[in-house]
C-alpha cells in the first residue's frame, strides 16, 4: 500500500490515513474514559423511538412530564388491570402543549374496553416556559428513518453521548458529585436514582423557575378543553398531581400560581376524575422525581386508586 | 437536509462512492448532481422543489431567449427579474409590506385593507433566486454565453453543497467548472476534509453550545437590567452567527473541493476587520459582492461624487438588511451599518487610528463592538426589545454581574472558546506557531482528528443553521 502526500493518483494520502486512525483511537479513548467518570444519566435512544412508535395499541396511557416519565411503572399499574396494555407516554420537560394533547388519544386502541387516559399534572407543565415544547415535540418532529436510527443505533448513540467538558471535568474531580443511574423499559417508564439521595436539590431550581414563569391560565384552560373533548368522545380521563418532596411542594404551592382546587373543580365539571393520591411520603432522589422503588410502590397504589375511583373500569 | 445529521453523512458517502465514475461524463455528471441535489433539498420539504424547478426553468429559457433574440434581451432580463423577485416578494415580503401598509391606511382613518397571508418560507429561496438571477444578469451583460444544455443549468442552480445557504456562486465562475471539472488532487481532498472538520467544529461545538444561552436571554419574558449580561449575550450571538454561518460555508466549500470545484471564500475572519467597510469585504462575501455588482454599481456606485456614493451605499445596505428578513429590525440592522460606513467615509477614523501605537487593535475592537450593537437588532425578537437592550448595553449604571454568573461556567466556557478563536485569527497565534514549528505541521492530521473527535463529544444540542431561515 503506497502512501503519499502529493497530488499523485492511486496512492492513499498518509495525512488522511493518519487523521482517520487518530480519530478512531481518540474517539474510543475519550468515549471509554468519559463513560467511566461520567456520573450523569445517559439516554438509550431506542426508548424514545419506541414511545413514538405506539399507535392505537394501548388500553391505558399515562402522560405528563418527567415526574410521570420516571414515576409511573406500567407493569405495576397492570397489577390492578392484568389484561390491559399500559403505556407511559410522558416526556422530560413536557408541557401540555397543543400538539401533545392532540396526539395522546391516538395511542388508545379505539376498540379498547378501558380507553383510559391518565394525566400527571405538575404546575411546571402549565407554565409559559413549558409551552415551548419538550422532548415530545423534539422526537415527534423526526422523520421515520431518523427514529429508526435512534432505535437501531441506540448503543453507539449511548457511547457517543455529548457532554459539556466543564461539567464532565467537574464530576471527574469532585469526590462529592452525585452518581445517577437510570433504566429504560419498553413500556415507556424511565426510573432513576441518585447516590446520594438529595430531596432538596430541586428547591432552588424550582424557586428560580417560578420567579420567572408562573402557571399560565391559558394553558390550564386548554387542558380543560381537551379533557372535556376526550370525555365527550368516550374516553375515561383521570388526573393526579405526582408526589414530590415536601420542600418542593411548598415552593410550588406558594410561588407557581397553581390553583389545584380550581383546576380540579373544572376537570370534574367536564367529566374527568381527579385522583386523591398522597402528595408526600415517597422517597424522591432529587425532590422532584420518585426513586425507583418508590415509583414502583406508588404505581401499585395508583392502579388501586384508579380502580376504586372509576368503578366503570373493567 | 442538515449537514449536521447522520442521514447527511450517509448521503455524502453514497454521493462520493460513485462520483468518480460519473464525473468524466458530462450529461451523466449533471444528472447525478441534479438527482442528489434534489434529494438533498426534498428531504426536508418535498414540494418546495417545484418552485426551484419552475424559476430555474424560466431563467434557463430567458437565457436561451437572449441567445437567440439578442434584440429582445432586455425583455427576457425583465421577465427573469420579475419572476425571481416576485417569488421572493410573495413568500417573504408580502405579509410585512401589506401589514405595514394596512397600519398606515388605518392611521389615516381609511377602511382600505390589503389582503395578506403569512406564508412559510421555502428553504434557500433567498439564495437560489439570487444565484439564478446572477446567470441571467451575466447573460444580459454579455459576460457569459447562455448554456443550451438544460442539465448543465440545473446542475448549476441546484448544486447541493451550496443550494440552501450559499455561498452564492456567480454563473461565470461555476458554470465553466461544472462543464470542465478538474480532478480533485490529494491536496484538494485533504484541504477539503480540513475545511469540513473545521466547519463542523464551528457549528456543532461553538455555535450550538452558545445557542441555548443566547436564546434563554433574548427569549426571557422580561428584559434583564444588566449591562454585562447583554454584552455577553450579544457577543455570544455574534460568535454564534459567525460560527454557524461560516461553519456551514466551510463544510460546503470542503465538499465542493472534494468534488473538484472551487467555491468562493465567503468569510475572511470578519471580526478582525479594522473598519466597518473592511468588515463588509470579509462578511458573507458572496452576498455583499452580489449586492455590490448588481445594486451598488448599477446605481452608479461612487462615480458621481461622494454624496451620490453614500446614497447608493445606503440603498444597498438597506436592501441587504431586508434580504435577511421581513422585519424592521433587519432594516435597522442594515441602516446601522450604512450609518457606520457613512461616518467612516466622512471622518476616515480607522485610517487615522492606524497611525497610533496599538491603533490597529483598537480599531478592530471598536469595529467589533459596533457590529455587536448592530447584531442586537438582528437577533432581537421585536424592535422595542432591541431598543431596550441597546439602551441597557450603553447604560453604565446597570452594572449587575449576577445574571452573567447565572449563565453558568459550562456556557461561558464556549463563550471563551469562541473569543479565543476570534483573537487567534486576529493576532495570528496559530499561524505563527505553525510557521515556527515544522513538527506541528507534520502532525497536523492529529490535530484534525482531535477537532473531529470533539465535534462528537462536545457537540451542543442540535440546531438548524441560522441562515436556513433566509
Amino acid at each position: 500500500m503506497r502512501l503519499s502526500t502529493s497530488s499523485s493518483k492511486g496512492a492513499i494520502d498518509q495525512r488522511v490515513l493518519m487523521a482517520a486512525g487518530a480519530f478512531v483511537v481518540l474517539t474510543l479513548a475519550y468515549g471509554f474514559v468519559s463513560r467511566k467518570i461520567d456520573k450523569a444519566p445517559r439516554d438509550e435512544t431506542w426508548f424514545w423511538a419506541n414511545k413514538l412508535s405506539w399507535h392505537a395499541d394501548k388500553d391505558i396511557v399515562f402522560a405528563g412530564d418527567s415526574r410521570v416519565n420516571r414515576g409511573v411503572s406500567p407493569l405495576d399499574i397492570k397489577e390492578s388491570f392484568p389484561d390491559a396494555r399500559v403505556g407511559n407516554f410522558a416526556f422530560s420537560g413536557q408541557g401540555y402543549t397543543e400538539d401533545y394533547l392532540k396526539y395522546i388519544p391516538s395511542l388508545i386502541d379505539p376498540n379498547s374496553k378501558y380507553k383510559l387516559i391518565v394525566l400527571g399534572v405538575s404546575p411546571r407543565s402549565l407554565t409559559k416556559t413549558a409551552q415551548s415544547g419538550g422532548d415530545f415535540e423534539n422526537y415527534n418532529s423526526k422523520k421515520a428513518n431518523e427514529l429508526w436510527m435512534l432505535d437501531k443505533l441506540s448503543a453507539p448513540n449511548f457511547f457517543l453521548t455529548s457532554e459539556n467538558p466543564v461539567m464532565l471535568l467537574g464530576r471527574a474531580v469532585s469526590k462529592s458529585a452525585p452518581v445517577y443511574h437510570q433504566w429504560h423499559t419498553p413500556e415507556g417508564w424511565q426510573p432513576g436514582t441518585r447516590d446520594p439521595l438529595d430531596p432538596s436539590s430541586s428547591v432552588s431550581e424550582y424557586t428560580e423557575l417560578f420567579k420567572k414563569s408562573k402557571v399560565d391560565p391559558v394553558n390550564s384552560k386548554r387542558l380543560v378543553k381537551y379533557v372535556g373533548e376526550w370525555v365527550k368522545a368516550g374516553y375515561r380521563v383521570a388526573l393526579f398531581r405526582p408526589p414530590i418532596a415536601q420542600p418542593v411542594r411548598d415552593v410550588e404551592d406558594t410561588l407557581s400560581g397553581f390553583d389545584e382546587t380550581a383546576l380540579r373543580g373544572e376537570m370534574e365539571g367536564v367529566g374527568a376524575v381527579w385522583l386523591d393520591s398522597p402528595p408526600s411520603g415517597y422517597i424522591t432522589f432529587d425532590g422532584n422525581h420518585l426513586d425507583k422503588p418508590a415509583a414502583e410502590k406508588f404505581s401499585k397504589l395508583l392502579g388501586q386508586i384508579l380502580k376504586i375511583s372509576i368503578p366503570s373500569l373493567p | 437536509m442538515l449537514f449536521n445529521s447522520f442521514i447527511f453523512l450517509i448521503f455524502a458517502a453514497v454521493f462520493f462512492l460513485f462520483w468518480g465514475s460519473v464525473k468524466g461524463k458530462p450529461n451523466l455528471r449533471y444528472i447525478y448532481i441534479i438527482v442528489f441535489s434534489f434529494a438533498f433539498y426534498m428531504y426536508a420539504t418535498p414540494w418546495w422543489i417545484l418552485l426551484l424547478i419552475g424559476t430555474a426553468l424560466l431563467d434557463y429559457l430567458a437565457g436561451l431567449g437572449m441567445l437567440h433574440f439578442p434584440d429582445k434581451k432586455k425583455l427576457f432580463m425583465a421577465l427573469s427579474l420579475t419572476a425571481n423577485l416576485g417569488l421572493l416578494f410573495y413568500f417573504k415580503y408580502q405579509f410585512f409590506v401589506g401589514t405595514n401598509l394596512n397600519a398606515l391606511f388605518q392611521s389615516f382613518g381609511t377602511n382600505w385593507e390589503i389582503p395578506v397571508k403569512q406564508l412559510a418560507l421555502p428553504i434557500g429561496i433567498s439564495f437560489y433566486t439570487f444565484q439564478s438571477m446572477s446567470y441571467t444578469i451575466a447573460a444580459y451583460r454579455g459576460a457569459l454565453t447562455p448554456t443550451k444544455n438544460i442539465l448543465h443549468f440545473y446542475a448549476y442552480v441546484s448544486l447541493w453543497p451550496q443550494l440552501v445557504a450559499g455561498p452564492i456562486e456567480k454563473a461565470v465562475e461555476l458554470l465553466p467548472q461544472l462543464e470542465h471539472p478538474k480532478d480533485a488532487t490529494k491536496d484538494d481532498i485533504w484541504e477539503g476534509l480540513n475545511l469540513i472538520v473545521r466547519g463542523y467544529f464551528k457549528k456543532m461545538v461553538i455555535a450550538d453550545n452558545l445557542a441555548p444561552s443566547v436564546n434563554a436571554v433574548y427569549n426571557a419574558p422580561e428584559i434583564a437590567h444588566s449591562m454585562p449580561l447583554w454584552w455577553v449575550a450579544s457577543i455570544m450571538f455574534a460568535i454564534q452567527i459567525y460560527c454557524d454561518f461560516s461553519g456551514y460555508t466551510d463544510i460546503a466549500r470542503g465538499f465542493a473541493q472534494m468534488m473538484g470545484f472551487k467555491f468562493m471564500l465567503n468569510f475572511d475572519h470578519p471580526y478582525g476587520a479594522v473598519s466597518v467597510t473592511e468588515f463588509w469585504r470579509k462578511w458573507h462575501i458572496s452576498l455583499s459582492t452580489w449586492f455590490r455588482d448588481y445594486v451598488y454599481i448599477p446605481l452608479g456606485g461612487n462615480r458621481k461624487g461622494e454624496w451620490h456614493g453614500i446614497r447608493n451605499m445606503w440603498i444597498t445596505m438597506l436592501v441587504s438588511g431586508i434580504w435577511h428578513g421581513a422585519a424592521w429590525t433587519f432594516v435597522i440592522w442594515g441602516a446601522l451599518h450604512a450609518f457606520y460606513t457613512t461616518v467612516e467615509r466622512k471622518t476616515h477614523w480607522p485610517a487615522k487610528l492606524q497611525n497610533i501605537k496599538g491603533g490597529r487593535t483598537l480599531s478592530a475592537a471598536i469595529v467589533f463592538f459596533l457590529v455587536v450593537i448592530a447584531w442586537v437588532f438582528f437577533r432581537a425578537n421585536t424592535l422595542p426589545q432591541a431598543l431596550s437592550v441597546v439602551g441597557i448595553m450603553l447604560n453604565p449604571t446597570a452594572l449587575s454581574f449576577g445574571p452573567v454568573i447565572e449563565l453558568g461556567l459550562p456556557s461561558l466556557f464556549f463563550f471563551g472558546l469562541g473569543m479565543l478563536m476570534i483573537l487567534n485569527h486576529f493576532f495570528g497565534w496559530s499561524r505563527q506557531l505553525h510557521a515556527n514549528s515544522p513538527l506541528l505541521t507534520k502532525y497536523r492530521p492529529i490535530s484534525i482528528a482531535v477537532i473531529a473527535m470533539l465535534c462528537i463529544f462536545w457537540r451542543g444540542p442540535g440546531n438548524a443553521f441560522i441562515y436556513f431561515q433566509f
